[in-house]
């Protein structure tokens, strides 16, 4: 019978229990990796001299267990579970407040449970620490998984000592403070590897689903070891450490780019269908496009990193209309240009690319709302000898509308994020738009 | 006589031949050989933006159009600070490139003793300051670029419609620590392991709608009897490829003084390059060109006050919210790394999480009932990097490490969002702050 792996148990992990609620037994059963059950011991479970889960630095604990705000119980530890005994780490809950400590004393944070009240919750205790220099940074998210309230909170601390000769327990010990059902635990799961945050509530509370993408993505290559090769003995092969190495650095060809533009203006310019503000000076007429306007307010020469030919764009973009409830329509696009025509240099003929318009007609005061994000999609990137490229934003207003003359409209974030696509793929072909 | 090598990083990297190297063949020259030159150049394509400022969507100048009256214009020497960085460990092989698009410059006054201000004509300069550091030894290399007056009256900006359009002027400058263009062995003792701290000041009255300092890829260099290189360097002396090996195929390594040509050296920069490098995710600075005060010498401060959490640039009291406004943080998925981003087990390539150091350059604005502040850099309510404020009045750069929720890549959306709060309402202190840089770090 195949050995089915449950998808929380991951390389790291040395001992992961799924009980989802069925008590000791279940709650023994060790179905990570390590396949090596700890013993039920009708209350609670343990592991006695158990190394495995002695861990410092870095570490993870998970816990999904109910709790109520009258609780008081040692989640797990290690340490020789006993009330007043030593261990290495201990996940405590009393009174609703949540406990982790270290180095038998070492109280690190106190958190209370989000949410928690007179009746049984489920809850994600995440305790996850990494070294960082001397010290052990660690994090604590608590997630009310039946209301879905959360706190996250952070310490940095000296890393404790462990001991070969303590146990796991889980739900405390014979004579340590314990629920009184194993039946309320869901899940345990310990493991070697730092675990951020983001991964732990992909884990335990929901998974992203991801928008279909067409840019070319890179892998996180296993980080080449010549040591794992055994490079240079007899019967070694150099075959391998080359092949892997080349995947390696194929898959870190793009690691440097950021993003273009990623601002968040303090004071935008005001835009309307006059195009005046604060003057003429500023507005010229998009290339291709009388109807499009720029202004020079909205303009960035900006190096492009190599191996990219797209940029995603979004604008953040507030309107309003003192005559109605609605603005006149206003349609943003973003254009990258080559070879601007500037002061003192050969003129070149500009080549452009610009992404499809979005559209809003929403007035934002209405609701008080503080904006809103537009996707302006993917942007063909026209870079010039400098290897930089002219960003601008253009802004059309439907000048049929009854409201075009009260609407005004800024744009108070920019975020283009370069990339690269294939030929061939995806949606965006520049030449049509 | 040192033995140095060095290749250009002005070459796009094709994909390595892999497939030669999957089956039970002969170890041949072209093959390991294709390897270490393509793995060369892997570094070709930084341009990680390291500071910039200008117009920025602003909605006016800082500079007036206005005749002079008293102190009404920019002094027209006095150094003003509009963006600084921390310092930045520096891409091997690269250096710091500024380019910048302005207008032409408006008037300046200066301070005349016993007279007050009067008009000290029409004059703009951007000064950008870099300060490099390679072990014990510091290199500051300032540099000061001259944007050309306008000839209106009062140096005022142009006028007529479309008329700024039609008076940009563009410039550009490299910024090298030594004659690394000349000399190898400057190139080799400034190639790795260098910081750069950037500071940009305005001069007189510049009309800068974008200067932007960034990394610019120039070349990697190393003596043959180090080690640790980022890169196999299989290149010639004077910058070239190395071509296929025409001796035996060093297994190992080229001999007992020489790491290169052979497995163990590029086994081990893959390592590097995969796990050290990575993006500059977000600059910004708290200049706002429209309400800047121009007699300041450092950039407005922009403050948040209270015990509760208040987004930085609105000030709006709010939680992690992705439709607000703020910065993006998807570049990050470009430099995932397997043990915090693996596709099969780790995140399961639904999203990615990107290590990095936050920065935010700023103090407290009393020290009266001893105030702290906490800066938390969001990209979701669970996914954050907490700065602690320490009490204090000066100005410093203080930061921490985290690890940010950053999506799949720029066509996954993920927004970044900087909120801080103080740590006491008593004696009603402020948090101050004026740059804010989120850069990924290998933790």
């Amino acid at each position: 019978m195949a050995t089915s792996t449950d998808r929380n148990s991951k390389p790291d992990t040395v001992f992961l229990c799924l009980p989802a609620a069925a008590g000791a037994a279940a709650s023994a059963i060790d179905v990570s990796q390590s396949r090596t059950n700890i013993s039920n011991q009708t209350t609670y479970c343990r592991e006695l001299n158990s190394t495995r889960t002695g861990l410092i630095s870095p570490r993870e604990i998970s816990i999904v267990v109910d709790l109520n705000n009258t609780d008081s119980a040692t989640l797990a530890e290690h340490g020789q579970g006993a009330n007043n005994a030593n261990f290495t780490w201990r996940v405590r809950v009393s009174a609703g407040t949540v406990t982790i400590a270290e180095n038998n004393v070492n109280r690190l944070l106190n958190v209370a449970l989000p949410g928690v009240g007179a009746g049984n919750e489920k809850f994600l205790i995440h305790w996850s620490g990494r070294t960082e220099g001397a010290q052990v940074r660690s994090e604590l998210y608590l997630r009310n998984l039946t209301d879905g309230s959360e706190s996250l909170t952070f310490v940095t601390h000296s890393p404790p000592t462990t001991n070969a000769t303590y146990g796991l327990y889980i739900n405390g010990g014979a004579t340590a403070p314990k629920l009184a059902a194993m039946t309320r635990y869901h899940a345990v799961r310990i493991g070697r590897r730092f675990h951020s945050v983001a991964e732990g509530f992909e884990d335990w509370v929901t998974q992203t689903t991801p928008p279909a993408m067409s840019q070319l993505r890179r892998a996180a290559a296993i980080v080449p070891d010549r040591p794992t090769l055994g490079i240079g003995n007899d019967g070694d092969f150099a075959g391998p450490a080359h092949l892997w190495a080349g995947y390696a650095f194929d898959q870190a060809d793009r690691r440097l780019v950021g993003a273009l533009v990623n601002l968040d203006v303090h004071d935008p310019a005001p835009i309307t269908h006059a195009y005046a503000a604060p003057n003429t000076a500023w507005w010229r007429t998009a290339p291709g496009d009388a109807a499009v306007h720029l202004c020079i307010s909205l303009l960035w020469y900006r190096p492009v990193p190599g191996k990219c030919n797209r940029a995603r764009v979004r604008l953040f973009v507030r309107q309003t209309c003192t005559a109605a409830s609605v603005t006149a329509e206003v349609r943003y696009r973003l254009y990258s240009v080559s070879d601007l025509p500037v002061i003192g240099e050969p003129v070149k003929q500009p080549k452009y690319y610009r992404t499809a318009q979005a559209v809003c007609s929403v007035d934002h005061d209405v609701n008080a709302d503080p904006g809103e994000w537009l996707d302006l999609g993917d942007l063909a990137l026209a870079v010039d000898g400098w290897s930089c490229t002219w960003l601008a934003v253009g802004v059309s207003m439907d000048e049929g509308s009854p409201f075009v003359a009260g609407t005004v409209a800024t744009v108070l974030a920019v975020t283009i994020d370069p990339f690269y696509e294939p030929p061939g793929d995806g949606p965006l072909d520049s030449w049509e738009l | 006589m040192p033995d140095y090598r060095k290749r250009r990083l002005n070459e796009s990297k094709s994909s390595p031949p892999l497939e030669p190297l999957r089956g039970r063949q002969l170890m041949r020259r072209d093959r390991v050989s294709a390897i270490h030159a393509t793995g060369d150049c892997v570094l070709s394509h930084g341009r990680r933006v390291l500071a910039s400022c200008g117009l920025h969507g602003g909605r006016n100048w800082h500079v007036s159009d206005a005749a002079v009256s008293g102190w009404s214009h920019p002094d027209s020497t006095a150094e003003r600070v509009c963006a600084r960085s921390p310092a930045f460990t520096l891409t091997p092989g690269h250096f710091v490139r500024v380019t910048l698009i302005a207008n032409p410059s408006g008037m300046t006054t200066v301070m005349i003793p016993g007279a007050g201000y009067a008009g000290a004509g029409v004059k703009g300069q951007v000064k950008i300051e870099v300060t490099y550091v390679k072990g014990a030894t510091t290199k500051v290399i300032p540099h000061t670029i001259s944007i050309p007056e306008s000839s209106l009256p009062n140096g005022a900006q142009p006028t007529g419609s479309g008329a700024a359009w039609s008076a940009i002027y563009r410039r550009s400058h490299t910024f090298f620590p030594a004659d690394v263009v000349n000399f190898v062995g400057n190139l080799a003792a400034w190639v790795d392991g260098v910081t750069a701290s950037i500071t940009i000041s305005y001069i007189g009255s510049p009309r800068v709608l974008d200067v932007v300092v960034a990394e610019e890829p120039f070349a990697l260099g190393y003596d043959v009897a180090t080690s640790d290189w980022i890169a196999p360097m299989h290149a010639t002396g004077d910058g070239g490829n190395l071509g296929q090996l025409t001796g035996p195929v060093p297994v190992i390594r080229r001999n007992a003084t020489d790491a290169a040509g052979g497995a163990e050296i590029v086994m081990d920069a893959a390592a590097r390059v995969g796990q050290e490098t990575g993006p500059v995710l977000m600059f910004a600075s708290a200049w706002d060109e429209g309400n800047q005060n121009f007699q300041s010498t450092e950039t407005d401060f922009k403050s948040i006050t209270g015990t509760a959490y208040k987004e930085l640039v609105g000030g709006a009291t709010f939680s992690y919210s992705a439709l607000r406004a703020g910065w993006s943080a998807s570049s990050g998925a470009n430099a995932r790394r397997v043990q915090d981003s693996e596709a099969t087990s780790v995140m399961r390539d639904k999203s990615n999480v990107v290590p990095v150091t936050c920065y935010i350059y700023g103090a407290m604005s009393t020290a009266t009932s001893s105030p702290t502040a906490t800066v938390r850099f969001e990209t979701a309510n669970h996914s954050v990097a907490e700065v602690a404020i320490p009490v204090g009045t000066g100005y410093a750069w203080r930061s921490a490490t985290g690890h940010l929720r950053c999506g799949l890549g720029a066509q996954d959306p993920v927004l970044l969002q900087v909120r801080a709060k103080c740590s006491t309402a008593s004696g009603s202190p402020a948090f101050r702050w004026r740059y804010i840089v989120v850069a990924y770090t290998p933790l």
